[in-house]
């Protein structure tokens, strides 16, 4: 389990093709060639994630943009985001 | 020299393709993708069928072929007809599905889904109630101005035995499209000669009763990428992005539906009469 601090620096890797399909986004890993569904929260982060930004950046727009409880939209984003780690879509920076 | 009365003959203009016997390498240099059956670089696919011979195609415009002085005249035109023409209508930039294709009610619907799912014999049926035929087994597909187009294939069916009689036509030997692989060439009518707009693409599926259902999003997508031939070659050719590419294009602008239906070749003209209504009134293609 990738243990996240707000200071760490997250980048989605190139390593993938995506669409957007009837509503959902849809990404390949080019490296394992399977196909992962996103919801539109989902598709929101897969976005910013195109450009490097910190744990902390990232729960806060999306704290700002949709209304949902802190504590749960975290453990959410850290869910999400260990899926990409384990797939290999996901860049980790941690800061010293 | 070997009849291929299934294709085109260039006569007044230069040829879309040429075909002809060659001297074919043993292997390719700097393949991105090795095999025992195969091989490819960039431009180049090399196909291997034992001791029927070895086939070369070369940037989507010639097919050489190298086999034995004494080769069955069946096996060339198994090979040249099927591998070699879908590979190179991939090196065209095609997407090429496993599917047949019919004009049903003025919409070419292509028919595809896992091998021995019944795409030939349900569009032989369909065939037989008037339904043009566009193409057999190879369903090559390109996209103009977001619009999805098939160009007509090969008019003839591919059967087994069951489906042969199933349609009240008597099997015979001579029918045979390659010793070894028993199904039967049964010729159909070529009312078509220029690519038609793909209205939609149906995937089979064996099922209680007859039903279609519209699938989305990455159910769409991930069942139409099954359908398509060198799902493994694309993989190990890091050529991935552009497939990809063609196929969420293609299932962004056609509908594609599961379509289940009884398992039972006795049933079959039901079938084909419940998707003829079925596009008579547009009742279940929501």
């Amino acid at each position: 389990m990738l243990e996240l601090n707000d200071s760490d620096i997250l980048l989605r890797s190139e390593e993938h093709v995506s669409c957007d399909l009837h509503g959902e986004t849809i990404v390949m890993s080019i490296k394992k060639s399977m196909y992962y569904s996103m919801n539109k929260i989902g598709g929101v982060m897969w976005e910013m994630l195109s450009q490097p930004l910190t744990f902390s950046q990232l729960t806060q727009t999306l704290l700002k943009r949709f209304n949902v409880n802190e504590a749960q939209c975290k453990n959410d984003i850290s869910e999400f985001l260990n899926g990409l780690h384990e797939q290999g879509l996901l860049h980790v920076f941690h800061k010293e | 020299m070997i009849n291929l009365p299934e294709l085109c003959t260039a006569i007044e203009q230069s040829p879309a393709v040429t075909i002809r016997f060659g001297n074919v390498p043993l292997s390719l240099d700097n393949p991105l993708r090795s095999g025992t059956k195969s091989m490819e670089r960039p431009g180049q696919i090399l196909l291997f069928f034992g001791n029927e011979g070895r086939y070369l195609i070369n940037d989507g415009q010639e097919i050489i072929i190298d086999v034995p002085s004494d080769i069955d005249e069946k096996s060339v035109r198994f090979h040249v007809l099927g591998p070699c023409l879908r590979a190179l209508l991939g090196q065209q930039g095609l997407l090429v599905l496993h599917a047949n294709v019919v004009l049903i009610n003025g919409n070419a619907v292509a028919m595809a889904g896992e091998q021995k799912s019944g795409k030939s014999t349900l569009t032989a049926f369909l065939y037989q109630a008037n339904c043009p035929l566009i193409g057999d087994d190879l369903c090559a597909v390109f996209v103009k101005n977001g619009i999805a187009y098939v160009h007509p294939g090969i008019p003839r069916f591919k059967l087994w035995e069951d489906s042969l009689r199933a349609l009240g036509k008597e099997p015979h030997s001579s029918h045979f499209i390659h010793h070894e692989f028993q199904k039967y060439a049964l010729s159909a009518d070529k009312s078509i000669s220029e690519p038609v707009q793909l209205s939609e693409i149906i995937i089979l599926k064996k099922g209680e009763h007859h039903k279609l259902t519209r699938l989305t999003g990455m159910h769409a997508l991930s069942t139409l990428g099954k359908q398509t031939f060198y799902r493994r070659s694309v993989k190990q050719a890091g050529v991935s992005i552009p497939h990809f590419d063609r196929l969420s294009e293609l299932a962004k602008i056609v509908p594609i539906y599961e379509f289940t239906r009884p398992w039972d070749i006795n049933r079959l003209p039901e079938t084909a009469s419940w998707l003829m209504q079925a596009y008579q009134d547009n009742s279940e293609l929501v």
